[in-house]
């Protein structure tokens, strides 16, 4: 019996039924992939061979009106440790040693952010550029790290609640970093370029780049140097007066440009927590979106309107003999006394409710409301941030309304306005009658050229002659209606306390907002002040808390601006 | 004889064939062309890829100038900034605030400040001497006084 009869023909068979479907299957994958997964085999071999980059562009600076960076950006690099690819002996002690020396934290420390940890680990995100760079190049394994653009505040805090925040993806949150993103941004670029086996980019292959554009910079109209005066000065009025918070503005009533604004509380913008509820209320600008009650400060509004349609003038009399009842309600004076016969001037040096009730009959509803609705109150002021308010105050129009509401609304109850609506209707006592848009932003310069903001007249609301007679009025106010706390000595000012008590869901309680807004100087004003406090527990009166801070902030605008004093003024230094 | 041998000498000296055949020297010279223009291609290779390397470098040089330009404006607005220079004033060169000035008005006129349309008050009030640079009295002594203008 020979070799080829001993092998059994089902054995063959069998054999070859293998090799057959072995090659059937060989031929169907190969089919499978070829046919039916070439797309996304193709799109692995793409992604493996094509690398992609983003590139982010330089997002603008924000600058005071000066030019001076208050908030700008700086490349830096995010460390990460892949604890899971440290597997061969001694590579966790290099990693370790390389962060160290890139981030100047201690190895200890590293070590411990590593503990049990096996994904990457962020170890830091603010590694200088430098020291990042030869990482990237070095190329050491489970060593990992991101390019960053972060924002660097050279200023500090200041201008927190203006300024805003961006977030992780370098778009603007809060503030002129988020009103004016598309400004600051610019645009991304792109990099397609082929790379080697190990990701590396082939310096002769092909590269495709799509450079990024450059976001603009944003220079505010704040000037620093009074920003930082009025931050300080309200910080400290704060903690004297164990208060809730403030606003302090200042503005150019000549063009509307915002000089300075501070508000309190406020929050650190350099650390701002996203997951912090409480953090979150104090992210808004409360100059443009907090709504108060403005108490005896509308009252020059009253008179303006008054003064305007020639219902009175400065020494017109009325006779305060008491409070003034309407619909069962009585109307008081704030310290309860009645003087009798006084002039408008010396109805606003006492700051008297019943006479500003008076005036307020006299113009009828109809003139009142069209003067309060034509200084801008009612409505948002678009000085071109976000969130702003516009306020509210009823008119006959409206079913709710009463008489009681044109008296209140005569010293500033019944109506409600953002302070920054309240200075710019002093603004436009101060500038001759015109009311002006106020703006914060001054100008944005990009690589494509300058845009300038140009100052807006939105009316002419009183004329010049009435605008004069009633900054006169109120020089006498401040000189003599502050207890002397709202001048300064050898400078002639203009201006007016309020205090309003605050509205609650069971009507007005003990908390007040004392309030001053004023002219620096009371002739051709440079400046109006508007300084807020928020429930100040050692006094609650306008003219103990917010005419000092007043005075102090005008004295250091007049120094500042190196206004020469009035006219035969002695002038004597002092040294503390 | 003799000579017969020395010819034979001279022919081949060097192990060469007396005369190559024309296609040796054909192939010789598209041989030689050949290696030169593959060592042009190597050489001009070699050179493209080290200038792809040049700029790779210079790229990221670029972009390492470019930050750390960033990062110098940002350590110069630091440096300029008001707490800083409020600081260095203070602390380090040992300055005071300036002094408090305050303003009286006092009941009496300042030295040289005329009441405008008050002619008999701005009498009573001498005015300052003009004072004449001392360039201009040595050219006046030397060659006159000059005219009222």
């Amino acid at each position: 019996m020979n070799q080829r009869e001993r092998i059994s023909p089902w054995r063959v068979t069998v054999v070859l039924i293998m090799l057959a479907g072995s090659t059937v299957a060989l031929v169907a994958r190969i089919a499978h992939i070829q046919l039916i997964e070439h797309a996304s085999f193709v799109e692995q071999a793409d992604d493996n061979h094509w690398g992609r980059q983003d590139l982010l562009a330089q997002r603008g600076a924000v600058r005071d009106r000066n030019g001076n960076p208050l908030a700008m950006s700086v490349n830096r690099w995010e460390l990460s440790i892949d604890p899971g690819q440290l597997d061969k002996p001694g590579s966790r002690d290099a990693a370790i040693a390389v962060a160290s020396k890139a981030t100047g934290m201690s190895p200890a420390d590293i070590e411990r952010k590593l503990q049990g940890a096996t994904g990457p680990v962020v170890i830091s995100d603010q590694v200088d550029y430098a020291a990042g760079r030869p990482i990237v190049e070095g190329g050491l394994r489970g060593v990992t790290v991101r390019e960053l653009v972060t924002r660097t505040f050279p200023e500090g805090n200041l201008a927190a609640g203006l300024i805003g925040f961006i977030g992780k993806d370098h778009a603007g949150l809060t503030g002129v970093e988020a009103d004016y993103d598309r400004d600051l941004a610019g645009v991304s670029g792109r990099s397609v370029y082929e790379r080697d086996s190990i990701g590396n980019p082939i310096p002769l292959g092909y590269r495709n780049t799509v450079a990024p554009k450059p976001g603009g910079d944003v220079y505010l109209s704040i000037d620093r140097y009074i920003q930082r005066v009025i931050e300080k000065l309200l910080d400290d009025t704060i903690k004297e007066q164990k208060a809730d918070g403030g606003t302090v503005l200042v503005m150019d009533p000549n063009d509307g440009a915002i000089l300075a604004q501070a508000s309190r509380p406020t929050f650190d913008l350099r650390n701002p927590d996203l997951n912090d509820q409480k953090q979150a209320d104090l992210f808004r600008n409360r100059g443009i979106t907090d709504l108060y009650e403005p108490g005896s400060t509308f009252k020059a509004v009253t008179m303006a309107a008054a003064l305007n349609e020639h219902v009175v003038t400065p020494t017109t009399t009325h006779n305060d003999s008491g409070p003034v009842v309407k619909y069962g309600m009585a109307i008081e004076n704030w310290n309860f006394v009645h003087v009798g016969v006084e002039t408008m001037t010396q109805l606003l040096i006492r700051s008297n409710n019943v006479g500003a009730v008076w005036v307020a009959e006299k113009l009828g509803p109809d003139l009142l409301y069209k003067y309060i609705q034509q200084f801008g109150f009612g409505q948002p002021t678009q000085v071109g941030l976000s969130g702003e308010a516009g306020g509210f105050f009823r008119t006959p129009k409206d079913t709710t309304w009463t008489p009681i509401d044109l008296a209140t609304a005569a010293f500033g109850q019944s109506v409600t306005a953002t302070p920054l609506q309240m200075i710019t209707a002093y603004a436009a006592i101060a500038n001759g009658g015109t009311l002006m848009r106020p703006y914060v932003v001054d100008r944005i310069v990009t690589p494509e050229g300058e845009r300038v903001t140009q100052p807006t007249k939105v009316r002419q609301v009183i004329t010049p002659e009435t605008a004069a007679t009633l900054r006169s009025m109120l020089r006498d106010v401040d000189e003599q209606g502050t207890s002397g706390k709202g001048v300064v000595p050898g400078f002639a000012l203009a201006g007016k306390t309020g205090t309003a008590s605050i509205p609650g869901a069971n009507g007005y309680d003990d908390k007040t907002i004392a309030s001053m807004i004023g002219m620096v100087p009371y002739d051709n004003p440079k400046a109006v002040v508007l300084v807020k406090i928020d429930n100040p527990k050692n006094s609650p009166w306008g003219s103990q808390v917010a005419a000092p801070v007043f005075a102090a902030v005008a004295k250091e605008l007049l120094v500042y601006w190196r206004v020469a004093p009035t006219e035969g003024a002695y002038v004597s230094n002092v040294h503390p | 004889m003799a000579t017969a041998i020395s010819t034979a000498t001279r022919r081949a000296p060097i192990g060469l064939p007396a005369r190559l055949p024309q296609w040796g020297i054909a192939a010789l010279v598209v041989g030689s062309i050949a290696f030169a223009g593959t060592a042009v291609l190597i050489v001009q290779s070699s050179l493209e890829t080290a200038a792809g390397y040049e700029v790779q470098r210079l790229r990221n040089d670029k972009t390492a100038l470019e930050s750390d330009n960033q990062r110098i404006e940002a350590d110069v607005a630091t440096l300029k900034s008001l707490d800083r220079i409020e600081q260095q004033a203070m602390g380090s060169l040992k300055m005071i605030k300036p002094s408090t000035y305050v303003y009286v008005t006092v009941d009496m006129t300042p030295p040289g400040y005329r009441v405008p349309g008050d002619p008999q008050q701005a009498q009573s009030i001498p005015a300052p001497a003009p004072t004449e640079p001392w360039w201009s009295r040595i050219v006046h002594g030397l060659f006159g006084q000059r005219g009222e203008q």
